[in-house]
């Protein structure tokens, strides 16, 4: 059953992560035995709504989980680096070295103290013990490489003198001063104007071709992973219900979950025939309906969806958890 | 031919800007706009931040005061009106805005919120006002036993019906929604847009739709306004505006939406 996701090697590798929140009876589980691969230079889309689990899951990566939850099983490993066995000192000294956060809200991310050349710098000075001449310099560098203008200049602002746009390119500026493996992106496009949002991605894609960067792209927002990512996984409830290369996610949806997300997408191109919403809202992680967790909201549930989804392969490299994949395929 | 309902005749906002007396510098919000909307009409207006889309929504509902020009509901000068005309038109125009979560106070029944707007216009008695909001609560698809409810215990997509059933227990004429989905999920927008054509559909209600989603706007207008820098830069029929744009910023900013059917060639 299992599928060599990618014959590149991996950058990240989740396996069987669950993270719960709370304790004994009272826990919740917010991720539920989620598997994902990253393979070097490629960027992989995280689609899911609100409530889904999918910043919980980064955030389980980062080693950043909030107080309270805990992974209870699984690996995560980091180009083979086993990060769940490591320390917390360690997992520290390699976040914003090997991984970095792109966060949504740069602004609030930003230490508006700060001039902004020398929070772009910081990371060198503190995981590369770079003298501060020599990060302030790369800094402006950085800055140079995200487009902004006047770098040299722009460096000696602060956060707030900057727009929105450019506070998002100086925290992917930010990001990428240390070279990290892995670039985990959190929405960082949902607070910009559609303009701005073209520039980011735009930004975001150079990033990868120039430096073979691994990017894990979390959004909610169908247009911008069709446009961005070479392979998507889509996690409703904890769960990650299907996943594939973006093209076959995209021409070939085969979870019902899928199809009601790209169905319930306004569009600003083709047949003016209105949205199909999804009925119903995401349940909370203690009233998930037992086997397959979008059964109270699918149309096409039957009896036996109360048992545990299994994986069911539907194309290369694409995977489907509905057990209906096979006779609702190609309906689409 | 239906009637004209709203007109906005050359309504302009400019703030001052820097705080010297001598300096008489102006910023522009919103600079001589004009539009029209008739009966059971959905307008869309689309921007992105800055363009002056809301300050434009918030003048025709009355919560700005426009530097110049003038707005007329139903032939009414709002802005020229007080006392028992001006309660008259606000009874006629009713607002659902973008955070449900902060546009109630979370410590208010869902009964309380609806009866509010009865109370304040005085209408029915106490019986009638509670038949009118089990009415509107099923109109908006809420089960009526959600009024002993508490709004912190809804969900955004819920609240937001709550919010447009507050709207509409009214039986106004004009809608205006400011950005009323874009706190919500696809799945739940996409109810909520659903719910709002079938309402404006149903009571023949006239909606003006501020959004900066082009997708949602073209969804749900008939005719599109594209805001740009407080100016109105194309106007025109939903699907000849999304189709042919003829201005070249509305051109730019349907070109930078990513689409959903226009997938990027995956890297191999």
């Amino acid at each position: 059953m299992k599928i060599e996701a990618n014959k590149r090697s991996s950058t990240l590798e989740i396996e069987n992560l669950s993270v719960a929140f709370g304790q004994g009876s009272k826990s919740a589980v917010v991720v539920d035995n989620i598997s994902l691969k990253i393979g070097k230079g490629e960027i992989v889309g995280l689609i899911g709504e609100s409530g889904s689990g999918k910043t919980v899951a980064s955030l389980a990566v980062l080693g950043m989980l909030p107080r309270g939850a805990k992974v209870v099983q699984g690996s995560i490993k980091l180009t083979n680096d086993p990060l769940l066995e490591r320390t917390d000192d360690y997992r520290r000294s390699i976040r914003g070295d090997r991984i970095a956060l792109i966060p949504q809200d740069a602004l609030r991310s930003l230490n508006p103290t700060g001039k902004v050349g020398y929070q772009v710098g910081e990371p060198l000075n503190l995981h590369r013990s770079a003298s501060w001449a020599f990060a302030r310099s790369k800094a402006i560098e950085l800055l140079r490489s995200v487009n902004l203008s006047d770098p040299e200049l722009r460096s000696e602002e602060y956060p707030h003198q900057f727009s929105g746009g450019m506070q998002q390119r100086a925290m992917i500026a930010m990001g990428l001063s240390t070279e990290p493996e892995l670039l985990i992106a959190d929405e960082p496009t949902t607070a910009l104007d559609v303009t701005v949002q073209a520039q980011v991605l735009d930004l975001l894609r150079a990033v990868r071709d120039q430096h073979d960067t691994s990017i894990l792209f979390i959004t909610h927002d169908l247009g911008v992973v069709a446009n961005l990512c070479d392979r998507v996984y889509v996690m409703y409830s904890g769960a990650i219900v299907e996943e594939g290369p973006v093209d076959q996610i995209f021409s070939n949806p085969s979870h019902p979950y899928t199809q009601g997300l790209l169905d319930a997408t306004p569009r600003i191109h083709g047949a003016m025939t209105g949205l199909t919403p999804i009925p119903g809202q995401i349940p909370l992680p203690n009233k998930r309906p037992v086997g397959c967790r979008f059964s109270d909201r699918c149309l096409f549930a039957l009896p036996q969806c109360a048992s545990t989804p299994k994986p069911i392969t539907v194309g290369d490299n694409h995977i489907s958890y509905c057990l209906r994949v096979k006779e609702l395929g190609g309906s689409s | 031919m239906t009637d004209l309902l709203l007109e906005v005749e050359n309504a302009t906002k400019a703030y001052r800007v820097g705080n010297h007396i001598f300096n008489k510098k102006q910023f522009m919000a919103v600079n001589d706009v004009s539009l029209t909307l008739r009966a059971g009409q959905t307008l869309g207006i689309v921007g992105e931040s800055g363009s002056g889309k809301s300050t434009l929504l918030r003048m025709i509902l009355g919560l700005i005061k426009p530097t110049s020009g003038n707005i007329y509901v139903r032939k009414k000068n709002i802005w020229r009106s007080s006392g028992r005309d001006l309660l008259a038109i606000r009874r006629q125009m009713q607002a659902v805005f973008q955070d449900p979560a902060s546009s109630f106070n979370p410590r208010q029944s869902v009964a309380t919120v609806l009866l509010a707007p009865l109370e304040v216009h005085n209408i029915g008695d106490k019986k009638m006002r509670m038949m009118k909001v089990a009415e509107t609560l099923e109109l908006v698809g809420l089960p009526t036993n959600y009024m002993d409810r508490y709004l912190h215990q809804l969900s955004g997509g819920q609240r937001q019906r709550v919010a447009i059933a507050r709207a509409i227990i009214l039986r106004p004429s004009l809608l205006l929604a400011d950005e009323p989905t874009s706190a919500l999920d696809v799945s739940v927008q996409a109810q909520i847009l659903a719910l709002l054509k079938t309402i404006n559909r149903e009571l023949g209600l006239a909606c003006v739709f501020v959004s900066h989603n082009l997708g949602v706007v073209r969804t749900i207008a008939d005719r599109v306004a594209v805001m740009r820098s407080g100016v109105i830069v194309e106007t025109g029929q939903t699907q000849e505006v999304f189709d042919q744009p003829k201005n070249a910023y509305t051109q730019a900013l349907l070109s930078a939406v990513p689409d959903p059917s226009k997938i990027h060639m995956a890297r191999v």
